[in-house]
């Protein structure tokens, strides 16, 4: 079931249509290609034994016919001559010897062996032997018999065989006609003893090497070959024309010769294309095993964030493949939506704080303020050392409680920021003022540094509390002895201030905790210092950022918007030698 | 004896006829007239030997062989030794048996011609034979080759003074014997001129390979015609027998333009190609160039690099002073020819008693060029055919006699009385044909 569950998913899914695209490119590739062989194998068979084989074996046809021809003639000639009659009643006579010399220079044709006399009863009556003769009947009457062979008769002339080659002698056909009756009664034959290769060979031009071979059908049934040997027939025959009754030319034609290596060449194509989709397959569930996981990976990171758990973050990979962007992008939006949920769940809450802050401090401050009033009053007239100094007390108290009020009204209405070009030194400067005197009187050293001829784009007096705030939490959280400093860096569009401290530290497990309104570390603190920094630092554009190890110290990392140049050169030199002044003297 | 009286002018004879044959212009286009004048002249030798066409070269260095023989049979008249003067005529009969017998015809009428010699071609051979049996003419063949001249057809004016085709074919068969021991080789086609001789090669490696016992398949035995021009259905046809070693008769023009025709296949990637009587020839060398073909067997009548005795540096050299170039074999069988007939005339006392022409032919001792040390060949007294040593041998690169790059070399010897045939085998051929048609009807004249 999970199989087929599986098999459905492939075929469904993006890499299984692509490979299905592959696979049948490829087929119709293989296809188109299979018809065009095809195509080719038959054309050329139609060419091989089509028109161009016809007009071949006709002109080879025409050669034979022409060679017998001239044999022919050559046969009608001496059979014909005056003086032959002489040769055979009067051998001793000047027209004999003059029949003989014409003999001898006939028998000497490379295409004969010789010229033979044949009485009525077919006996050999004599023989004139040419310079090729050789064998029966030059030297044995052995093997010499014509009465078996065939015999076939063409204008006027007989034609005696094949007698095939055999025991190391040639083949060889008897061309024979009646000596021309003188009117001495003769009843002798002269025949041409001819070599059966010399017609043979002259099929060698109609032939393809290998595939179609010119073959000649004897009236014997026999089919020679061009070297005028019985021939093996082991293609198709296909029956050409005729040149003497019984003779005619055949075509063995073995397609398969010049065909083979085109079909293996086919099957290797037809091999190659199947394992080319093999691995095409195997490729697709390679891979489509591969994607599935990983995109069951981020299927998985979708619903845990889903789920709520926006801490889950995919494993990115060290590829740089299209998953791996996702899985980026993935995180990225993770990091976005969970800052964006921060964002708005804290918003909420200072919303809700602030209205509820801000109603309690209305509704305090003014029976605050009447206190105040009342214990300043009651101060002024008391003689009492002991009640002026419980009045007092109380006045603190009525103070602190106001400083509270403040404060939750600061954070409850955070005023708008006007932001404009404001010289870090000028920040500095001004902090370092109120700031010293909380220092010195802590025993806690306090500097500022870095490039003070920097500019932010903030709101100052915003920007100042902020620095306050910060810098009293960094003096309280020193021991006596300690350091506090403001450095300021310049990041291109943005300018860092550090905050930094050697301080007790925050513990780990409150790192997230110390934006929170009302959370404190000290006995006496509001706990709405840095959620009011925080608001600032929002309201300025910037970010703040809290890197601190317990018993190493802390450093508030804030980043504001640089500004374009709005002081003249000449006050940032001023500014930074009276920075630098004030270095040397801390 | 004439020749003792007046050897200068035999000399000026031979020196003129060599002019003229330099020259180009003899009297007549085809007839050379060599030697002493008819006059003068102790007897007179008819030769026939081709000047044009394929086998040209071969009657071109059989000229050269008989000038030869008359310098040496001068040289020997003027050192005062009985050596006959010769008068030489040489015709062309343009491989045609009519031509050949109407010329020596000629040569009896009107030159009065004691001896015929040479002819290269054996069916050319056997109708002068013939001519030379019925005129009682001596016939002093030289370089036609087959067996049957000196078996079958032999009668007591035919002799042959070169290796004929059983010679030739009893060597191969030794040498394809031990190649069989080596290679394993099974199966043998032949291929041969269709006419008397390659027929009787065919027919004498096979008796010669019976003989010693070889056991082969035979895949095929082919005949194209004399002066082929084209082999390439044949060479298909070998190649489609698939055999391991293929016997050529070919010889000559032929014989080269097979090989030729045969290296544009792959026919030498797969067979072994043997031509124990003619392939080694010195024009065959030339015509391969400075390749040798893989698988090539070959042997001659005579070769210009063995033996290495100085008779036949001698012989080489003089012919190669003579003409600027080296001797195919024809020429050293010319020679033996004419050397052959001086000692007849030398031993039988004159020309002019033919029994004992013949007497002093038979057993005649001859040391030539091509005989080894230590043995003279001799004319055996039954077939009258020459006893000789034969040597076979593979192509190697030898530059020492140029244009050709390549000789024969590796050498396996094979000993005169080893390559004669037996008195049984020539007994067994001449009873086969006792009686044929040979005799009814007889080869018409």
């Amino acid at each position: 079931m999970s199989a087929f569950h599986w098999s459905r998913n492939q075929r469904l899914s993006l890499v299984a249509r692509y490979t299905l695209l592959s696979v049948g490119v490829v087929v119709c590739a293989l296809i188109a290609l299979s018809f065009l062989y095809q195509r080719f194998s038959n054309e050329l068979i139609d060419r091989l034994t089509g028109e161009r084989l016809s007009a071949q074996v006709a002109a080879t046809s025409n050669k034979l016919s022409a060679f017998l021809d001239a044999r022919i003639y050559q046969l009608v000639t001496l059979s014909n001559h005056p003086a032959l009659p002489a040769f055979i009643d009067a051998p001793n006579t000047p027209q004999a010897e003059e029949a003989l010399t014409l003999l001898r220079v006939e028998a000497d044709s490379p295409d004969l062996y010789g010229v033979l006399f044949f009485d009525r009863q077919d006996n050999l009556d004599r023989l004139v032997a040419g310079q090729a003769a050789s064998g029966p009947p030059y030297w044995s009457k052995t093997d010499w018999d014509i009465s078996g062979l065939p015999r076939v008769t063409h204008e006027g002339v007989e034609f005696i065989g094949p007698k095939l080659p055999e025991h190391g002698n040639s083949g060889w056909l008897l061309m024979r006609q009646q000596i021309r009756d003188s009117g001495l009664g003769q009843n002798v034959s002269v025949a041409l003893h001819m070599r059966l290769s010399s017609l043979t060979e002259l099929l060698a031009s109609a032939g393809v090497a290998g595939v179609i071979e010119p073959l000649l059908r004897t009236p014997g049934g026999v089919v020679l070959d061009p070297t005028g040997r019985p021939a093996e027939v082991t293609g198709e025959l296909v029956e050409g024309p005729s040149i003497l009754p019984g003779w005619n030319i055949v075509m063995s034609v073995h397609p398969g010769t010049i065909l083979q290596p085109i079909d293996e060449t086919r099957l290797w194509l037809y091999a190659t294309a199947i394992l080319i989709i093999a691995v095409i397959l195997a490729i697709f569930f390679a891979l489509s095993r591969s994607l599935r996981r990983r995109v069951d990976t981020l299927v998985q990171g979708a619903n845990s964030i889903a789920s709520g758990d926006l801490y889950y973050r995919l494993p990115e990979g060290r590829r740089r493949d299209e998953i791996s962007t996702v899985a980026k992008a993935f995180n990225t939006m993770a990091w976005q939506l969970k800052d964006l949920i921060d964002r708005t769940v804290r918003a909420e809450k200072l919303a809700v704080l602030g209205q509820f802050a801000t109603g309690v401090a209305h509704e305090v401050r003014n029976p605050l303020a009447t206190m105040k009033t009342t214990v300043q009053a009651l101060s002024r007239r008391e003689q009492d050392e002991e009640r002026i100094t419980l009045l007092d007390d109380m006045g603190s108290q009525i103070d602190r409680l106001s400083r509270v009020v403040n404060d939750l009204l600061s954070y409850g209405r955070p005023g708008e920021a006007a932001p404009q070009a404001t010289a870090i030194r000028e920040l500095f400067r001004q902090t370092s003022i109120l700031l010293e005197p909380v220092a010195d009187e802590a025993h806690v050293r306090f500097f500022t540094s870095g490039d003070s001829r920097l500019n932010v784009y903030v709101d100052p007096e915003q920007i100042l509390q902020i620095l306050l705030n910060l810098g009293i939490n960094a003096v309280q959280a020193c021991n006596a002895g300690g350091t506090v400093s403001l450095r300021a860096e310049d990041h291109g569009d943005t300018v860092e201030i550090r905050v930094t401290d050697d301080g007790c530290g925050i513990a780990r497990e409150h790192l997230l905790d110390v934006t929170q309104p009302f959370f404190t570390m000290k006995s006496k603190g509001t706990g709405l210092g840095l959620t009011i920094s925080q608001q600032l630092v929002d309201a300025n554009h910037g970010t703040i950022n809290i890197e601190s190890a317990p018993q190493e110290g802390t450093t508030i990392i804030l980043t504001f918007p640089a500004s374009g140049p709005g002081i003249g050169q000449e006050e940032i030199t001023k500014n930074v030698q009276a920075d630098q002044n004030t270095d040397r003297r801390r | 004896m004439e020749m003792l009286k007046h050897p200068v002018s035999g000399c000026i004879t031979i020196i003129v006829a060599t002019l003229v044959l330099l020259a180009g212009t003899p009297a007549q286009a085809e007839r050379f007239e060599l030697g002493a004048t008819s006059a003068e002249a102790d007897a007179v030798v008819g030769c026939l030997y081709p000047m044009t066409g394929r086998s040209a070269t071969y009657g071109r260095d059989s000229i050269a062989g008989i000038k030869i023989a008359l310098d040496d049979l001068a040289q020997e008249a003027k050192a005062g030794l009985p050596a006959p003067k010769l008068r030489v005529i040489a015709d062309d009969p343009r491989s045609k048996a009519s031509y050949a017998v109407r010329l020596a015809q000629d040569f009896i009428a009107n030159d009065k011609a004691q001896f015929f010699c040479g002819i290269v071609s054996s069916g050319v051979a056997h109708a002068v034979s013939d001519l030379a049996q019925r005129e009682k003419i001596i016939m002093v063949g030289t370089d036609h080759a087959s067996s049957r001249l000196s078996i079958e057809a032999g009668h007591k004016y035919y002799f042959r003074v070169t290796n004929d085709s059983w010679t030739s074919m009893a060597a191969g068969a030794r040498y394809l014997r031990d190649l069989q021991k080596q290679t394993g080789w099974r199966k043998l086609a032949f291929i041969g001129p269709d006419y008397d001789y390659g027929h009787v090669s065919w027919t004498d490696l096979q008796l010669a390979l019976s003989d010693l016992g070889v056991a082969y398949e035979t895949v095929g035995s082919l005949w194209p015609k004399l002066y082929e021009p084209d082999y390439s259905i044949y060479i298909n046809a070998l190649q489609s027998a698939k055999p391991d070693i293929v016997v050529t008769a070919l010889w000559g023009g032929d014989f080269i333009a097979f090989i030729k025709q045969a290296a544009t296949t792959r026919f030498f990637e797969t067979t072994r190609l043997a031509n124990f009587d003619t392939g080694a020839n010195y024009d065959v060398m030339t015509a391969l160039g400075d390749q040798p073909y893989p698988g090539l067997i070959l042997s001659a009548r005579h070769h210009n690099n063995w033996p290495d005795t100085g008779r036949n540096k001698r012989f080489v050299t003089q012919f190669h002073e003579m003409t600027g170039r080296f001797p195919t074999y024809a020429a050293e069988g010319a020679y033996t020819g004419i050397i052959a007939i001086a000692r007849a005339i030398e031993k039988a006392g004159g020309a002019n008693d033919d029994a004992a022409l013949i007497k002093a032919l038979e057993g005649l001792q001859l040391a030539l060029p091509e005989d080894p040390p230590g043995f003279a060949s001799y004319i055996d007294p039954d077939t009258h055919q020459i006893v000789q040593a034969q040597a076979v041998g593979t192509v190697v690169h030898n530059e020492d006699f140029p244009p050709s790059k390549l000789m024969v070399g590796n050498w396996a010897i094979y000993d005169a009385e080893d390559l004669k045939p037996s008195k049984e085998m020539v007994k067994r051929r001449r009873d086969a044909v006792a009686g044929g048609s040979e005799a009814v009807p007889p080869p018409t004249p």
